[in-house]
């Protein structure tokens, strides 16, 4: 026997696919405003926020969106082999792949780039920028001064945010975009839109802004954090639902199963 | 699959703390509410004050001393201290009467009112009990009263006592101070006496003290003027006048020049 709470849970699996997408207030501001500088003659463009706030989601929807439009690549497993990286440059700069024995000769790509201006208008998302090592760092700075490659970088928000604050990144990043938790609001938005996407009306129904509330107060907003909670909310209701029907109601999530997530996922330290 | 009913115990646990705070913050509540309680209640019932008390056993001790309500008053004061002529007049060896530059001048004032003193020598002095003009008013509501001193009582439950002091005090009290002056001759005592009596209308006795200041200290000013009322106040308005002219040509004070003038204009 199938529970009804068992679509439910993995609606809240968490992934970056595009179909998980939803739109919302500050997503839809994060979008507009990003779509707008790739069009403006930018080096680079920085993506920040803490982690669980939606950019590689956002950068995976640009990419979708505009990879039939533009020159647009998405790096969303970023490469810390520095050989492996320019080789996947090489790639989409020339248009062929690079033979296997062969190596990148990176001045040789600086003047390729050089002569693609005007000619072309490449964008290449990099997602995690974090992990990429500052030497890499260092020649996507070069690469973005030829003016024939836009870098969009998404990092997570640190304490330790010193490769920002190095001047030879902060003279060429033009365009700054901050992702932050979303509200209150927002993320009764994101539960009942992912809910109803699935046709989960009843389910989504059942979630009352008491509901949103404390899962807010335990989430602060972050999505991912949201997705976690979610999934094991609906892995405890599908329990109930299938061994102890009585406590549970169908009509709106009991507050208890919320907490017991939250206990569960150490939200709540007992 | 994790161990619901674990998860359920720790669910429990949680709640009980989540909640704790608010019933010890209720018990507390409950607890100030009812110490409040307990405390307007026994401030509201706590006996009659020391001082009262203290009042109440000096009271018992002096037999002469004066309580605190217009029963009281009414019922004790029955005399007004007066002395007698003799008494008077016995005196006056050691401090004979100083015939003041005004009284001279009038040549009238001493001997009319010897003369007056000598007529009534066979008996006291007029007494006029003071059961109209209440001594000291407490409120009603307050409700002390001498027989209540004495033994202990229930409090009433306003808590304010409003002391009202209406008038002059007993005559009881003028008693004592007239009592004092024949120790101390002191001109402010008789002044006192003459302006309390004429305030009280015992024009007579007025008269009498005020000329007892004018005698100990003829520069008293407020002592000649209740000495020329009282005289008027009696009838004895030529005469009266006629001391009010002395004193205006002598002093020059525009006080009493104001003063002759009003009369005469009647």
């Amino acid at each position: 026997m199938k529970s009804r709470y068992e679509a439910a849970k993995y609606v809240f699996v968490d992934s970056i696919d595009i179909e998980d997408y939803i739109d919302l207030d500050t997503s839809v501001s994060a979008y507009t405003q990003l779509s707008q500088s790739i069009q403006k003659p930018l080096k680079m463009i920085l993506l920040f926020g803490k982690p669980g706030t939606g950019k590689s989601i956002l950068l995976n929807r640009l990419h979708t969106k505009l990879k039939h439009q533009r020159d647009i690549y998405y790096f969303e497993t970023p490469t810390t082999d520095e050989k492996e990286f320019f080789a996947k440059l090489y790639e989409i700069v020339a248009n062929q792949k690079l033979p296997a024995d062969k190596e990148v000769n990176f001045g040789a790509l600086v003047r390729f780039c050089q002569e693609l201006r005007n000619k072309r208008d490449i964008v290449i998302l990099l997602d995690e920028a974090q992990m990429y090592s500052p030497q890499i760092m260092e020649k996507i700075r070069l690469l973005s001064d030829t003016r024939s490659i836009k870098f969009i970088v998404s990092l997570h928000k640190t304490e330790d945010e010193d490769l920002i604050a190095k001047a030879h990144f902060q003279s060429r990043i033009w365009e700054i975009i901050e992702l932050k938790n979303a509200t209150i609001r927002d993320l009764q938005t994101y539960v009942h839109k992912k809910l109803l996407k699935k046709n989960l009306f009843d389910i989504a129904n059942s979630i009352h802004p008491k509901a949103i509330r404390l899962i807010y107060r335990f989430t602060q907003g972050n999505f991912r954090e949201c997705n976690k909670l979610m999934f094991s909310l609906f892995e405890l209701c599908q329990y109930y639902d299938l061994h102890e029907p009585s406590k549970i109601r169908y009509d709106k999530i009991p507050l208890k199963l919320i907490e017991m997530a939250a206990i569960k996922l150490g939200y709540i330290d007992v | 699959m994790y161990e619901i009913k674990e998860l359920e115990q720790q669910w429990k646990r949680y709640k009980i703390k989540q909640l704790l705070p608010y019933a010890i913050g209720a018990i507390v509540v409950t607890i100030l509410l009812g110490m409040g309680g307990f405390w307007y209640g026994f401030v509201s019932d706590t006996p009659p004050s020391k001082n009262h008390q203290a009042v109440s056993k000096s009271n018992q001790n002096d037999p002469s001393a004066n309580t605190l309500t217009t029963q009281v008053a009414q019922k004790h004061i029955d005399t007004l201290w007066s002395p007698p002529i003799g008494t008077i007049l016995s005196l006056t060896p050691q401090q004979p009467l100083q015939e003041s530059k005004f009284s001279k001048k009038a040549n009238l004032t001493t001997r009319h009112n010897v003369e007056n003193v000598h007529h009534m020598q066979g008996g006291e002095l007029p007494v006029e009990p003071i059961n109209e003009i209440p001594i000291i008013q407490i409120d009603e509501d307050v409700g002390v009263s001498t027989q209540e001193f004495s033994t202990p009582q229930q409090p009433k439950k306003k808590k304010k006592l409003d002391l009202h002091i209406v008038a002059t005090q007993s005559g009881e009290l003028l008693q004592r101070i007239e009592k004092r002056f024949m120790h101390t001759k002191d001109s402010a005592d008789a002044l006192f006496l003459a302006r309390r009596y004429y305030e009280l209308k015992h024009y007579k006795k007025a008269e009498i003290w005020a000329k007892r200041a004018n005698e100990i200290n003829p520069d008293l000013e407020e002592s000649w003027l209740i000495f020329v009322r009282s005289k008027i106040k009696q009838g004895h308005i030529e005469e009266g006048l006629r001391v009010l002219r002395a004193y205006v040509e002598l002093s020059g004070s525009p006080k009493a020049a104001a003063l002759l003038q009003r009369f005469q204009k009647r």
